[in-house]
């Protein structure tokens, strides 16, 4: 057979399951073959690396009602520049607009609410705990849902970046490094790519609805910003999901797909999706989530909580544990998919979720004001030589 | 305590007309590949609402090469988009204006805008079937989506992929060494 012309090794690269057995077969045995890939997957890995951008994460059924409101008018106006703070703005004029109701709007809440006051942080979680759940288990909570309307002050936005060091100048925390001979059979070697998430944070004003110790209290969450490392080929991993999912190659062969839409079948679809992609890691360090508050306290939103009919003897549980200044927060697990225990890492307790599905595992840990997580396709001894390693 | 409060977000939604669905379905796609050349959200939406609003004038819809159709239009219009020399001396400015996260390093974020626009000025010189082939795979087009786009089969792909990924390192490298 001849040898592999570039276009199919660079594809193999790509796509390694696009071609026919027999050229694969071919490849396997062909040692020039073979060094020839490695030349055409270094060109790739460098044009990935030339080409690669802050991520834009995108509203499509805001844009949708903008080009309708284009499309009635019959103009050519452009989008219209929104309000929203966010890192990196690329327009001064905007950037002091955003800036100034932003200013405005901190201003008006803290003189005009009830307890007129300073903002007092509340809760910034120490540990976490996992909280095994069933799915009717979060019922009693809906009311919660009713008491004030979330509002997004500062929109998280990702963006991509070159190196550990550029995601830390991004994020403002410490680079993410990885003692390299660590890493798993499979990962050595592998790509990386690397993003940053600027801080975010959203509040929420209690209303007429929610009890009266909390009515006109507004809440501020605060999250991030956070920073992360992911090794492992990822256009393998977005080809593969793309191939596995209903949309993929069954659809494109006008295969029919299946109506029953079972967690089964999506839990097939993902770990055949993971499975071809072969190993994928990823770290991740955010400082913790802070609560802050002009008002309400955690013990007033337990209280709160806990009066409402309904509550799983679970959840009254975990609402139960939450303490404060400084505590613990529940990490809710699907009862049943992921077996959640305690392990010890970088000498703190942390939550190991080993996945019962076979799809992966995960450790989750705080120190030092700051969210740690490893998560992959690999095993939970591997991620904790790697979660140990993080320096 | 409060009343119960009305019951809502379980309403069945109505079925999306045919724009709708390609809408939703290709957005997100049609961004990031004009964000991919553009190098910024709000240019590459821009880019966006044109190549839709395009497409809402003069196509149907249900036609089977609407994703195609808005794939090249959306990284043709972002290529000449940043072939204007004005924009891209107005883009430039308002870069070197901004950036001012006291976080970021001034050097790296120095380097880093100093790469992306060598990177914008490569693909100008690049014939623009080369330029078209990176800018839609690094959006995360399939080979079959940017075969679609670029009006080849997919077999071929990888043959003008692997010339473009080649003639993007000579440009790179060219411009390095004058």
């Amino acid at each position: 057979m001849r040898h592999l012309s570039d276009g199919a090794l660079r594809r193999l690269y790509d796509e390694p399951y696009s071609l026919d057995e027999g050229t694969r077969a071919h490849y396997n045995d062909c040692q020039q073959c073979q060094v020839r890939f490695t030349g055409v997957a270094e060109d790739a890995r460098q044009a990935l690396g030339l080409m690669a951008v802050p991520a834009a994460t995108v509203d499509p059924a805001g844009a949708l009602a903008r080009l309708k409101a284009r499309t009635h008018r019959g103009t050519t106006s452009k989008r219209p520049r929104v309000l929203v703070l966010r890192g990196g703005l690329r327009r001064p004029l905007v950037g002091g607009l955003a800036a100034a109701a932003v200013a405005i709007s901190l201003v008006a809440t803290t003189a005009l609410t009830p307890l007129g006051a300073s903002l007092v942080q509340i809760f910034q979680p120490s540990r976490i705990q996992p909280v095994s759940i069933e799915q009717g288990d979060l019922t009693g909570l809906d009311a919660f849902a009713s008491w004030g309307d979330v509002r997004w002050t500062r929109t998280p936005e990702l963006k991509e970046a070159g190196s550990a060091a550029e995601a830390s100048n991004i994020s403002g925390l410490p680079a993410i490094h990885v003692d390299t001979s660590k890493l798993p059979k499979g990962l050595a070697g592998a790509p990386v790519a690397y993003a940053a998430v600027g801080q975010s944070s959203g509040s929420v004003t209690f209303n007429g609805k929610a009890p009266s110790r909390l009515s006109g209290s507004t809440l501020t969450v605060v999250v991030g910003p956070a920073e992360t490392a992911v090794y492992g080929d990822l256009n393998k991993l977005a080809k593969s999901a793309g191939s596995s999912g209903s949309g993929g190659a069954g659809a494109e062969a006008g295969k029919p797909e299946s109506s029953s839409g079972s967690t089964g079948q999506a839990a097939d679809n993902v770990r055949n999706a993971l499975a071809a992609a072969g190993p994928i890691m990823a770290i991740a360090e955010m400082r913790a989530p802070q609560v802050s508050s002009t008002g309400a306290s955690v013990a007033d939103i337990k209280k709160a909580l806990l009066a409402q009919p309904g509550l799983s003897p679970t959840v009254r549980a975990a609402i139960k544990s939450i303490d404060d200044p400084r505590g613990t927060l529940p990490l809710p697990i699907p009862s049943g998919y992921v077996n959640a225990h305690t392990v010890t890492v970088q000498n703190v307790d942390g939550t190991g979720l080993g996945d019962n599905t076979g799809l992966g595992a995960a450790v989750i840990w705080i120190k030092n004001g700051r969210v740690y997580g490893v998560a992959g396709t690999v095993t939970e001894t591997e991620l904790l030589a790697i979660a140990n390693s993080l320096s | 305590m409060p009343e119960d409060p009305e019951p809502d977000g379980y309403r069945p939604q109505a079925p999306m007309e045919p724009f709708d669905r390609l809408f939703m379905a290709e957005y997100g796609k049609v961004v990031a590949v004009a964000n991919r050349v553009l190098a910024d959200r709000a240019e590459a939406e821009d880019v966006a609402q044109e190549v839709f609003f395009e497409f809402h004038r003069k196509h149907r819809p249900d036609a089977s090469y609407a994703p195609a159709w808005l794939h090249r239009a959306a990284v043709h219009t972002s290529l000449n988009q940043i072939r204007g020399k004005k924009r891209r001396e107005r883009r430039e400015l308002a870069d070197a204006q901004n950036r001012d996260q006291a976080v970021e390093d001034p050097q790296t974020v120095v380097e880093v805008r100093e790469d992306r626009r060598r990177v914008r000025d490569a693909l100008t010189r690049l014939p623009t079937r080369a330029a078209a082939v990176l800018t839609l795979r690094y959006s995360g087009l399939s080979y079959i989506e940017v075969g679609a786009a670029l009006g080849v089969g997919a077999g071929q792909v990888g043959t003008l992929l692997r010339r473009a990924e080649q003639a993007l390192r000579k440009e790179m490298s060219r411009a390095t060494s004058i």
